[in-house]
């Protein structure tokens, strides 16, 4: 059986980059992953924008609507039934093989290639040193890292007065997107009044996305054809699949797609990786000096827990409560529609009440205009011909806000891996997250400011809505960074306490999670999780 | 009972929500998707369901009803099929992109509201007689 040098498992934003220091370190990596792609709607997009795809594309129903009407979702909103028809691929066969048993907690995962980050909103956010010290991350290692993932993905940006909590210190990064009218007039308001925002701990700024606005290594800059929900094929948008597609073109880089990951058993010389094949089923095992696992911090749970004894063993949960708040900002109600748009957050909205950018947290905004109008005509109670005529006159007007808050540990968030005879690995992870009373509270009145905050720059809320706990799809914490060499813990370089050649490169370690996207600092970790694996060697 | 086809329901569906009969494509595609997806009509809801197929000048008044008692009926979830396929059709665009309008259209708006209330009642009554 041939022994691999090094084994990453999963190509999502952590496996690609961590991937991809090694690759360009010069040694030989193999990733694992089962890699599901978008093979129906990929190839009918056209290079076109959203309005004159609107109006002269015959076949667009089969991507705005899907060709078995997947892109409507019907009765209770689940976790990832927001997904565009063209999306949907980020979520399938996860029901087959990564079964969840709860009633307090649904999250999203994914087989696909390039992992949830298919579906990255694409903020990236430095997280400051206070919530570095709290999630146990080395600053100084953190800000080398920063930059050179800054240099990998591409980021546009701007110093406004969200940039403390968006590019921080990072100088590598791209001038900002144009804004929209919608928010042209939202920002113009804020800068009227930021003393007042300022001084209730409100700031509002450009986020820093994943986004070129400038050409990049064969990536074209932003088009501005707001078909982001929908397609990536200008790879103006980082994607990880970008990263994993130009490993692929590399000697030293091998990628098995259709694999499973299972678990592992260190031997005296090698690990043995034990997978599925999931083209057939059939049980199948890789060998590998060094073992680096990035398939999302619920899939190295699983992987670590079948690994080791699991009976009665309880990880805990970090995952970011989020709520979505759709607005109308009345000034620009019956305006038509705008060719040069984007799908993406174009502002931030931070609170920080301590000013100490520590337990900050994070609003996101969005303009709402190639989603179209069939997602939202249903939240209205009336008839479908009066809410027609109603929204179409408010849709230019609308705005999305969608509020993450940052998250502790609790005593009721944990998850833990139960025998399941019917499931295809035999075991289902069985969560529990229940916020204490206390949480909820900040939470709500948070929420409320926030409410009141936007209303300040002429926005009102039309309601809040909360989709359920996990539906953030920002988990982290479940093997958290210990000095000690306590089980299910990781030593701050990610290596797995207990284990010699098993690394963790995804979010598992985290202690704390900030409100702030935390695919960025998920990426830096993953990067130097990297460097410490060819350090350990 | 006289049966109404899918094709038909599609001609009635698209009829409402657009003041004018679909296209071929559209209704074809209607059909075909409920078709497929083979969800049956409950018994609690057939009977609604074939009224407002029989008397299509209720369906604005049972859709209004319903919006407020039973907004994940089925008949609400085929017109909500019909409406996102009539939004996808570039024929239809101009009737869903968002338009200029002047100020004075906010009385449009208002009336609407209005408009859609007095349904609703209406159609509350309506639904608890066929009921």
């Amino acid at each position: 059986m041939e022994l691999h040098d090094y084994i990453v498992v999963g190509s999502g934003c952590t496996g690609a980059m961590a991937a991809q220091t090694l690759v360009e370190a010069g040694v030989k990596v193999s990733m694992l992953d089962i890699g599901v792609s978008d093979t129906k709607y990929a190839s009918i997009i056209p290079d076109k924008d959203y309005l004159d795809i609107r109006k002269n594309e015959s076949q667009q129903y089969r991507y705005f609507v899907g060709d078995e009407a997947e892109g409507i979702s019907w009765g209770k909103v689940k976790t990832g039934e927001h997904l565009t028809p063209p999306r949907k691929h980020i979520m399938q066969l996860v029901e087959k093989y990564l079964p969840v048993e709860s009633d307090s907690f649904s999250p999203m995962e994914s087989l696909s290639y390039g992992g949830l980050g298919n579906g990255w909103g694409l903020g990236c956010c430095e997280f400051s040193k206070p919530e570095m010290d709290a999630a146990g991350l080395n600053f100084e290692h953190m800000q080398k890292a920063y930059t050179t993932v800054s240099a990998r993905i591409g980021i546009s940006g701007s110093k406004d007065d969200a940039s403390p909590y968006t590019i921080g210190e990072l100088n590598n990064y791209q001038a900002a997107p144009e804004m929209d009218r919608n928010f042209s007039m939202l920002f113009k308001k804020y800068n009227g009044r930021k003393n007042k925002f300022n001084s209730n701990g409100f700031y509002l700024g450009r986020p820093a996305l994943a986004l070129l606005t400038e050409n990049l290594d064969g990536r074209k800059k932003y088009a501005y054809r707001d078909m982001d929900f929908y397609s990536d094929k200008d790879k103006s948008a980082y994607r990880p699949w970008i990263t994993t597609d130009e490993l692929r073109k590399k000697n030293n880089f091998n990628y098995i797609g259709n694999r499973l990951v299972l678990s592992f058993k260190e031997q005296t010389d090698f690990t043995e990786v034990h997978c599925i094949n999931t083209e057939n089923n059939i049980p199948e095992t890789f060998r590998c000096k060094k073992l680096i696992l990035a398939p999302g911090v619920l899939g190295t749970a699983r992987i670590v827990l079948r690994s080791f004894n699991r009976e009665n063993i309880k990880l805990p949960l970090l995952c970011n409560p989020y709520a979505y708040i759709p607005c109308i900002q009345p000034a620009m109600m019956g305006k038509a529609a705008e060719q040069k748009k984007m799908g993406f957050a174009q502002l931030s909205l931070f609170h920080d009440p301590g000013k100490n950018n520590f337990d900050v947290a994070m609003a996101s905004i969005y303009s709402y205009q190639s989603l179209m109008l069939f997602r939202i005509i249903k939240e209205a109670p009336l008839n479908f011909r009066d809410a027609h005529l109603i929204m179409r006159y408010l849709m230019s007007g609308f705005i999305i806000m969608g509020i993450h808050h940052p998250e502790k540990r609790g005593h009721q968030k944990t998850i833990e891996l139960i025998n399941d005879p019917g499931s295809l690995t035999s075991d289902k992870l069985k969560a529990t997250y229940i916020l204490s009373e206390e949480e909820k509270e900040k939470i709500n009145s948070r929420e409320k400011k926030y409410v009141r905050a936007i209303r300040k720059i002429g926005a009102y809320a039309i309601k809040r809505i909360n989709p359920g706990n996990g539906s953030s799809i920002h988990y982290a914490g479940t093997l958290p960074f210990s000095n000690s060499n306590e089980d299910y813990t990781l030593k701050p370089n990610g290596l797995l306490n207990g284990t010699k050649n098993i690394f963790v490169a995804d979010g598992s370690g985290f202690n704390y999670l900030p409100a702030k996207g935390l695919t960025f600092s998920l990426m830096a970790n993953a990067h130097i999780t990297a460097l410490n694996v060819l350090k350990n060697e | 009972m006289t049966e109404i086809s899918q094709k038909d329901e599609a001609t009635i569906f698209g009829n409402y929500l657009l003041n004018r009969i679909p296209n071929t494509a559209v209704r074809s595609l209607y059909e075909n998707i409920i078709q497929s997806s083979g969800i049956p009509i409950s018994g609690n809801e057939e009977k609604l369901f074939r009224f407002a197929l029989k008397n299509a000048w209720s369906i604005g008044l049972i859709d209004s009803a319903l919006a407020l008692l039973n907004p994940h009926h089925e008949l609400r979830r085929r017109l909500y099929l019909m409406y996102a396929l009539l939004e996808a059709t570039p024929e239809y665009a101009d009737h869903f992109l968002p338009k200029q309008r002047n100020p004075f259209y906010l009385f449009v708006i208002l009336f609407s509201g209005c408009r859609a209330i007095v349904k609703t009642i209406i159609g509350v009554l309506l639904v608890k007689l066929i009921a």
